[in-house]
């Protein structure tokens, strides 16, 4: 019997099956009715809920009552950080405000256990528990969710790189392997700076500053509101650095850091449970620079200033949506274009990113999370005779995934987190980073959490594509000798953390954070004799005929790195916020035994300065002022010959106005000028007022 | 070998049905959905403060009892909801939302969410001038000039009061209240 509008559960009853009729009707029907009905009544009991009968009954209800209600945590901010089981460390707006500093590397002092090291005016050399050089490829830095390291060398162009401070959310700076959520070349700490949503930034901003370093500088930004839950922001901001190597002129003068930027967001939700967010920015920086460079023919070295362009530009878009109480999923897409202008090479490169991120709701007390990247990058360079990269233009295909697994082995008390990042690229093939990581939380006052990681660099274009050729001198006082390096180095270097973690809040007034961490790194770049003894070879091209000494750069060191860091916080009074922090870094390098590196590896290892520490002081005082102050003091680096030193920097602010500020700010006011990473460039004293208008 | 087919079907629909059922009654994630949420409890907290909470008669004329919110729009709209319809101190409840520091005035209560949380010194500098009662779930609200922090332990909300703030703004909080905050500075 065919009954028109119900559906068959089989399309074809077989002649084998018993006839139909109304009973087996019933039993087709029934189980499909069942069904529909119970996950149409799971629905209501959501929906019921959901609504204000709840809301009604509370307000009913007294104090006493109310305190015996257990609520659902969502953890909105603070706490969020408490129960991390790595090592964090959160600079805020306001920090960033009070500490005067005007770029991304200024405010990274204040984190412990970052070695920051002003170069030059634009360049710095910034890295977390490792060794500081402008080229350091340990450090991932994301801003927004996309990353800018370049991977021609691995290493951040900080000079290349702006954010308006102003409208920064917060730094989050993990020291130690990221692994399965950042990715690789994570292997010393992420560096993720977070802007504020445009909502946060509605209405004008203008700021207007002038100094001896900082010599003139400004930034404006607007934020409306558009139709539908449209919120935006537009900015521009332009910044002009003297040089600062003022005993040497010349040096001086091509040693100035010029640089532009404007940029925009936007956010809106689409529904209660979607929203989409897309910025861009574009950047125009005029660099100075100041290097030797060595060619084949007279005078086979020559010192090169000039002044660079670099610019680039990205947009980045952003998906997320809300599945539940704690699950969402996002997804994100960027391109990003950097033309970097150098002496030694230029490079202009494309990347196309996309990333999926998924974070299931818990289920059976384990929260796991997932993710899909894809990122392809298109870098051409073009180099000197005595310096390039072979082939120049080259493309890469990078895939990743990424599965992390939270489980609570006792309610509120210990989780266990384990976790896998896997990813392939061109060069290594497949790499897999695994990390586990205990938090237990006896009190709420009080946390611990341990660590073991495994985190891998990608090797970049730089260490296995690029070759440089340096003048010696003269053999004989007529034929030029030259010492070329050719980076083979295409093997990922290797590093397996193990960290511990400790975390105490004594009442609201003081809270004290401490970590340790000792780290093996394998594979870590030596230098090789290309040849066996004399290790020369005359070489006849390019004319005229030269001795060269070819080295390798291979990968025969290993590296033990161990150390920590402590930081506190103490607030004695409402106005009053101190903060201090020390770290702790030794190394030990050795080489394998078929190594020909013949550098000094008591000089490699001290390269890395082994104490830092910090210490500030934040006041609010009367008539709507507020001081900071910030002392630093950084140990000595044999390696470069810098001396120990002490810093501080002051801020005194006034809001004449609750919208217009006025402040003046002291650089490194203790020394006329000392070295942070080569004596031939000493970072001065440094002064500058500010003005900043908010409407 | 399609009958058979068909009836594993059936019976798998079946099976579906009930875990569904079991799922939709005894689910703790749906029964957490009947659960207030972490907001709404503070919001009612909010309504209950202001029952425990006497202000300087100067201040408290006009025909609504005031509560401004300033930093959270969520709040803001469940509060809305609690309070339909009721009244504090005999005066029916208006709910203000500010969202410049500079408009803030004429509330008798104000709530102040996270977007505030960077600039709490300008904040206070603002509402010391009015007998404001100030509510907070930022972190160490009540160790600045803030009056009532939220706190949650273990997933139990308590707040703590700052006495010696409110008793500069001319307020006073009845021992009631006191008694039942888990701090008092």
């Amino acid at each position: 019997m065919n009954i028109p509008g119900i559906v068959r559960l089989s399309v074809n009853p077989p002649k084998s099956c018993p006839p139909v009729n109304h009973r087996r009707l019933i039993l087709n029907i029934l189980p499909l009715a069942l069904f529909i009905l119970c996950m149409a009544s799971s629905v209501w009991s959501y929906e019921l809920a959901n609504g204000s009968q709840i809301g009604h009954d509370l307000a009913e209800m007294s104090i006493e009552d109310l305190m015996n209600i257990e609520v659902t945590l969502v953890s909105k901010e603070p706490n969020k950080y408490f129960e991390t089981p790595a090592a964090i460390y959160v600079i805020t707006n306001e920090d960033i405000r009070r500490s005067g500093a005007t770029s991304i590397p200024e405010v990274l002092r204040m984190a412990p256990g970052v070695d920051v090291e002003r170069i030059d005016s634009n360049k710095w050399a910034i890295s977390i528990r490792g060794t500081a050089s402008r080229l350091t490829r340990t450090v991932l830095v994301l801003i927004d969710g996309r990353s800018i390291y370049t991977p021609v060398f691995g290493g951040v162009y900080w000079e290349d790189n702006d954010v308006m401070l102003a409208d920064v959310e917060r730094i989050e700076v993990v020291r130690g392997p990221g692994g399965t959520y950042w990715g690789a070349n994570a292997i010393s700490g992420i560096v993720n700076v977070i802007t504020k949503s445009a909502k946060d930034t509605q209405g004008g901003l203008v700021t207007l500053g002038a100094g001896t370093l900082e010599r003139i500088f400004g930034n404006v930004r607007y934020g409306g509101k558009g139709a539908g839950g449209l919120y935006y922001r537009v900015y521009a901001k332009y910044s002009d650095r003297d040089g600062v190597n003022h005993s040497n002129p010349d040096r001086d003068k091509y040693d100035e850091w010029q640089m532009g930027q404007v940029g925009f967001r936007a956010d809106k939700d689409l529904s209660e449970k979607d929203s989409l967010t897309v910025h861009g920015d574009f950047h125009s920086a005029r660099i100075g620079l100041y290097d030797s460079v060595s060619s084949y023919t007279a005078p086979y070295s020559r010192v090169v200033k000039e002044k660079d362009d670099s610019y680039g530009g990205n947009v980045v878009a952003r998906w997320q949506r809300k599945l539940g109480e704690q699950s969402d999923l996002a997804f994100q897409m960027y391109y990003d274009k950097v033309n970097h202008r150098d002496i030694l090479y230029n490079s202009d490169t494309d990347i196309v990113d996309f990333d999926f991120q998924h974070r299931l709701p818990r289920i059976w007390r384990q929260q796991i999370t997932w993710g899909l990247g894809y990122r392809f990058i298109n870098s051409k360079t073009s180099g000197l005779d005595t310096s390039f990269f072979r082939p120049a233009d080259e493309t890469f295909n990078l895939f990743s995934a990424f599965i992390q697994d939270d489980v609570e082995l006792v309610k509120n008390r210990l989780h266990f987190i384990l976790g896998s990042k896997i990813e392939h690229n061109d060069v290594t093939g497949f790499v897999i980073q695994p990390n586990a990581r205990l938090l237990w939380t006896p009190t709420s006052e009080q946390t611990f959490w341990a660590s073991v990681s495994r985190a891998v660099r990608t090797p970049s274009r730089f260490d296995y594509e690029y070759q440089n050729t340096t003048f010696a001198g003269l053999v004989g006082g007529s034929v030029p000798a030259y010492a070329r390096v050719t980076y083979l180095n295409d093997k990922p270097q290797d590093l397996i953390a193990y960290e511990l973690g400790h975390r105490i809040i004594f009442g609201s007034k003081f809270s004290l954070d401490t970590a340790v961490h000792y780290d093996v790194i394998s594979e870590t770049p030596s230098m090789e004799y290309a040849l066996p003894a004399p290790h020369v070879f005359i070489e006849t091209t390019p004319a005229p005929p030269h001795y060269v000494v070819p080295f390798n750069v291979d990968h025969k060191l290993t590296v033990e790195t161990y150390g920590g860091e402590v930081s506190a916080e103490f607030r004695p009074v409402t106005w009053w916020r101190l903060t201090a922090s020390q770290s702790i870094f030794y190394m030990h390098i050795y080489k394998d035994a078929d190594s020909t590196d013949s550098r000094n590896i008591s000089n490699l290892e001290r390269v890395a300065p082994r104490l830092q520490s910090t210490l500030g002081s934040y006041m609010d005082l009367p008539a709507n002022m507020n001081l900071s102050a910030m002392f630093r003091y950084v140990d000595t680096i044999p390696t470069l010959n810098i001396p120990s030193y002490w810093s501080l920097d002051a801020r005194l602010a006034w809001k004449v106005k609750p919208n217009i500020e006025l402040s003046v700010v002291g650089q490194n006011l203790l020394d006329n000028e000392h070295a942070e990473n080569s004596v031939a460039n000493k970072i001065p004293r440094g002064f500058y007022a500010k003005a900043q208008w908010q409407w | 070998m399609k009958c058979r087919l068909a009836i594993l079907f059936k019976s798998v629909l079946l099976i579906m049905c009930f875990v569904s059922a079991s799922l939709s009654y005894g689910n703790p994630a749906f029964a957490r959905e009947e659960q207030p949420s972490e907001t709404q409890v503070k919001a009612a907290f909010v309504y209950n403060f202001g029952k425990f909470v006497e202000w300087p008669p100067d201040r408290f004329v006009g025909k609504y009892f005031t509560i401004g919110i300033y930093g959270d729009d969520d709040f803001a709209q469940v509060l809305t909801e609690i309070v339909a319809g009721k009244s504090i101190h005999e005066k029916p409840i208006l709910i203000k939302r500010f969202s410049k520091m500079e408009d803030i005035a004429g509330c008798h209560i104000l709530f102040i969410g996270y977007s505030a949380k960077d600039h709490l010194p300008e904040l206070f500098n603002i509402v010391h001038k009015l007998s404001v009662l100030t509510v907070s779930d930022l972190q160490g609200f009540a160790d600045r000039s803030g009056m009532i922090n939220f706190k949650i332990v273990k997933n139990y909300m308590r707040f703590e009061i700052n006495l010696k703030a409110a008793q500069q703004a001319g307020l006073k909080i009845s021992s009631q209240l006191l008694k039942l905050a888990i701090a008092i500075k």
